[in-house]
């Protein structure tokens, strides 16, 4: 599974996560593969970036490790005060990292323009 | 009138804040159209339309660029039927007790991060409610709303212990929690607790809401306290808004066993959380993040 920003999505692709619209409601299901429509209107419908299948994907993006270890530091602070080896910290560590890590790299870069989920406060 | 410095009993924060005597009107009478297995769409908007602020800020929030409808928007049935029942009651349940704290002391706690931090718990608790297959999952969600209130209850009524409190747990780097304690000898949870059995509310919000750090004590509703417990080291976790708190609370380890969530499915969990939490944050107008 790849992360692909909207302007690198191409007809063919297989969606791997469901897109939806900004407030929740189901654009184009998981799954299913992109048209030139998908294309031409992901966009128009406020999304920024989409989940495809396939792990060698032209345009995927990838996370910087500026971004990697600036959200894993900032973890490892929240959770100084936790059993790190408890098995929901265990499995949701990686998973906190790599959503932060993506937004980091989005506000960084300034090229989200739509909405997206993650982030928070710093 | 605040209470001043010295020992401070927890009811008679309470008792001595008019402000505090009864949960909101709106509230109550929503929660009965929630509950009753007939209510509907048009219950709803008849509460609302009661409630002249609420019809107030619902109207501006459907004729906002969010929805983007090309035609204006001017009666509640047609807001709550463009945003949804399960949308309109989330938003008039949160805004209704986000009032009753508006007076908060901004240099004590960034209060709009607070109530981010509420609604990110309450939708957290929503989706593990979900995961688990428990029935009514929006009394979960309120329960997430309401999970902190007595921390505000504390900021508004015992400004100066609470100064001392966010000090101490800044000095000694300690969890905020632990510092109300041995500052206050009780804490946040406790005082929420007394506010809902103040407000006659049922008693399984005492107990999420009053044990949600300490969920083994939760001898009625294990699982809502439990589930509480999970949601709120999500919230935290996901850095999605602060309470004040600057570390993920410890987990006890007994509430995530009787829980029963498989750890791998906690990356979906996570994403329904965003999603959920992006919707009830544009919907309270929260959005506007500094």
């Amino acid at each position: 599974m790849a992360t692909v920003d909207v302007t690198q999505a191409e007809a063919g692709m297989v969606l791997a996560a469901d897109i939806l619209d900004q407030r929740g409601r189901l654009l184009v299901p998981a799954g299913k593969e992109l048209s030139e429509k998908h294309v031409r209107a992901l966009p128009a419908w406020g999304v920024s970036r989409i989940e495809v299948e396939g792990d060698d994907i032209a345009g995927a993006i990838e996370l910087e490790p500026w971004a990697v270890d600036q959200a894993t530091s900032e973890l490892d602070q929240l959770l100084s005060k936790v059993n790190r080896e408890h098995p929901l910290f265990d499995a949701l560590a990686p998973v906190c990292i790599e959503r932060r890590a993506m937004s980091l790299q989005e506000s960084g870069a300034g090229a989200a323009s739509a909405p997206t989920t993650g982030g928070g406060a710093a | 009138m605040t209470v001043g410095a010295g020992a401070i009993r927890p009811q008679d924060l309470i008792d001595e804040s008019p402000e505090l005597g009864s949960p909101p009107v709106v509230y109550n009478r929503l929660m009965e159209v929630i509950n009753h297995p007939r209510g509907g769409a048009g219950d709803v908007a008849n509460v609302i339309r009661q409630d002249t602020a609420l019809t107030a800020r619902l109207l501006k929030l459907v004729n906002s660029a969010f929805f983007a409808f090309p035609k204006k928007i001017e009666t509640v049935s047609q807001a709550v039927s463009v945003v949804g029942t399960s949308q309109v009651r989330d938003l008039s349940l949160a805004t209704s007790v986000t009032d009753l704290f508006s007076n908060i002391p901004a240099d004590l706690i960034d209060v709009d991060r607070f109530w981010r931090h509420s609604l990110a718990c309450g939708v957290a608790a929503r989706v593990i409610a979900g995961i688990r297959g428990e029935s009514n999952v929006e009394r979960f969600f309120v329960c997430g709303i309401l999970h902190d209130v007595g921390r505000l209850v504390l900021l508004l009524r015992a400004p100066e212990q609470s100064r001392e409190f966010l000090t101490l747990a800044r000095e000694k780097d300690i969890l905020l929690v632990e510092a109300e304690q041995q500052t206050l000898g009780f804490d946040h949870g406790r005082l929420g607790m007394i506010l809902m059995k103040h407000w006659k509310m049922p008693d399984v919000l005492q107990q999420a809401i009053g044990l949600h750090h300490d969920p083994r004590r939760a001898d009625r509703f294990p699982n809502e306290a439990a589930t509480m417990h999970v949601a709120d080291i999500l919230a935290h976790a996901l850095q999605l808004g602060n309470s004040g708190e600057r570390y993920v609370p410890p987990i006890s380890n007994a509430a995530w066993t009787k829980l029963g969530i498989d750890p791998s499915n906690l990356a979906f969990a996570v994403e329904e959380i965003d999603r959920q939490y992006e919707a009830s944050v544009h919907l309270l107008g929260l959005d506007a993040e500094a």
